[in-house]
């Protein structure tokens, strides 16, 4: 069993954030885009879903919030990765674990509502879903590995 | 974080950047910049500075972490291109269905073989549907229909309320719409592999798919121009 040192988890968080704010930036892209894309069936259709009423809020793309989530966190990654543990009143590790959780509960909210309300699950929304939270679960063992690294020192 | 105040000024100053906040703005002063810091203090914010250190990816997690870029880059790739997809392709023969219009009249696909058929799957909520039937179909009809072209619109009533004859009669007047729709009251548009509306098939006059356009025509009228006339060449 491969043990991941803080700088492997680091570059992991940033790896997946940024196929995220790719993820994202293509749905934004296409909700402009007036075609039809990732449908498989009429349960897993990005088409239905971006025809629903959930698909923007006051005309801005609801995608734009998960490209500005993983942009965050690419960002901040990238400044723990560089070393920079303090940002603000909070550690960079506790910044990814809030924005981490935040992203996992906008996730949650709309897979919910894809599956109850709009019955159509978008595939791309899911790898985004599913990407924050792998990225959770990582910002989630950072303060713990970077307390036994400080021991160990 | 450290701070100290300013011996001249007394504003708050963080412990590294005190001396120099003096020298540049106190340069009159008479304080002895040096004496500014104690040792202790020196060696807490060097031991800071030496703290803050880049964090090392190590061999075995750069193979783990482009392994996951490998995995997530194909599952990216593969809901993109979609091998996965039902339906019919170009040079397939159309599937044949029974609808009936919101006329009431039946219509059978394969009793239309001679005839080029515009088919449009849509649905009376969908905005690019409205879009379409508003600023491309019109011209597309008046130009067509003419030269034996057959229009048929499919109500697949993906979204939205509950499509009915009476709401899809409602929405031909509302845009002017004179060409026969009907409601999917069967597995039509899943035997054609239609996910997303408007989906539009031309068939030639064997009933041969020629044409499918996803979504809005990317060029407008030039689009399905250009399907029809290939159709009906």
């Amino acid at each position: 069993m491969v043990r991941l040192s803080i700088g492997d988890r680091l570059m992991l968080i940033a790896s997946l954030a940024a196929f995220g704010a790719v993820d994202a930036g293509y749905l934004v892209y296409e909700w402009y885009t007036p075609s039809t894309w990732c449908d498989v069936n009429d349960v897993f259709s990005c088409t239905k879903v971006r025809e629903s009423i959930w698909s923007s809020v006051a005309g801005i793309p609801t995608a734009t919030v998960g490209l500005v989530g993983f942009a965050v966190l690419l960002a901040l990654a990238v400044l723990a990765l560089r070393g920079t543990d303090q940002i603000g009143p909070w550690t960079t590790f506790r910044w990814l674990l809030v924005f981490a959780i935040l992203g996992a509960a906008v996730g949650v909210g709309l897979t919910l509502v894809e599956v109850f309300v709009i019955h159509a699950v978008c595939l791309l929304c899911a790898l985004g879903f599913g990407l924050d939270l792998v990225i959770l679960g990582l910002a989630w063992t950072l303060p713990r590995a970077d307390q036994s690294a400080s021991r160990s020192e | 974080m450290a701070v100290k105040k300013c011996p001249v000024c007394g504003s708050p100053v963080k412990l590294e950047n005190l001396q120099r906040h003096v020298r540049n703005q106190h340069p009159r002063s008479d304080v002895d910049v040096e004496s500014l810091v104690t040792k202790e203090e020196r060696r807490e914010v060097e031991g800071k500075a030496a703290g803050r250190r880049r964090q090392r990816v190590t061999p075995a997690g750069l193979r783990i972490v482009v392994a996951t870029i490998a995995i997530v880059a194909v599952v990216l790739i593969l809901i993109l291109v979609n091998p996965f997809r039902g339906g019919i392709g170009l040079g397939s023969a159309a599937p044949d269905f029974t609808l009936t219009t919101t006329g009431g009249n039946q219509v059978r696909l394969s009793n239309l073989q001679g005839t080029v058929i515009f088919l449009e799957f849509m649905d009376v909520d969908c905005e690019y549907c409205i879009a379409e039937a508003q600023d491309v179909l019109p011209q597309v009809y008046t130009a067509y229909q003419s030269r034996g072209v057959r229009f048929l619109s499919v109500d697949v009533n993906f979204v939205g309320a509950a499509d009915t004859d009476a709401r899809i009669e409602q929405y031909k007047t509302q845009y002017s719409i004179p060409w026969d729709h009907m409601l999917d009251t069967g597995r039509t548009a899943s035997a054609y592999g239609v996910t997303g509306t408007p989906t539009t098939f031309v068939l030639d006059r064997s009933g041969i798919v020629v044409e499918i356009v996803r979504g809005r025509a990317q060029n407008g009228y030039t689009t399905y121009a250009t399907a029809l006339d290939r159709a009906l060449s």
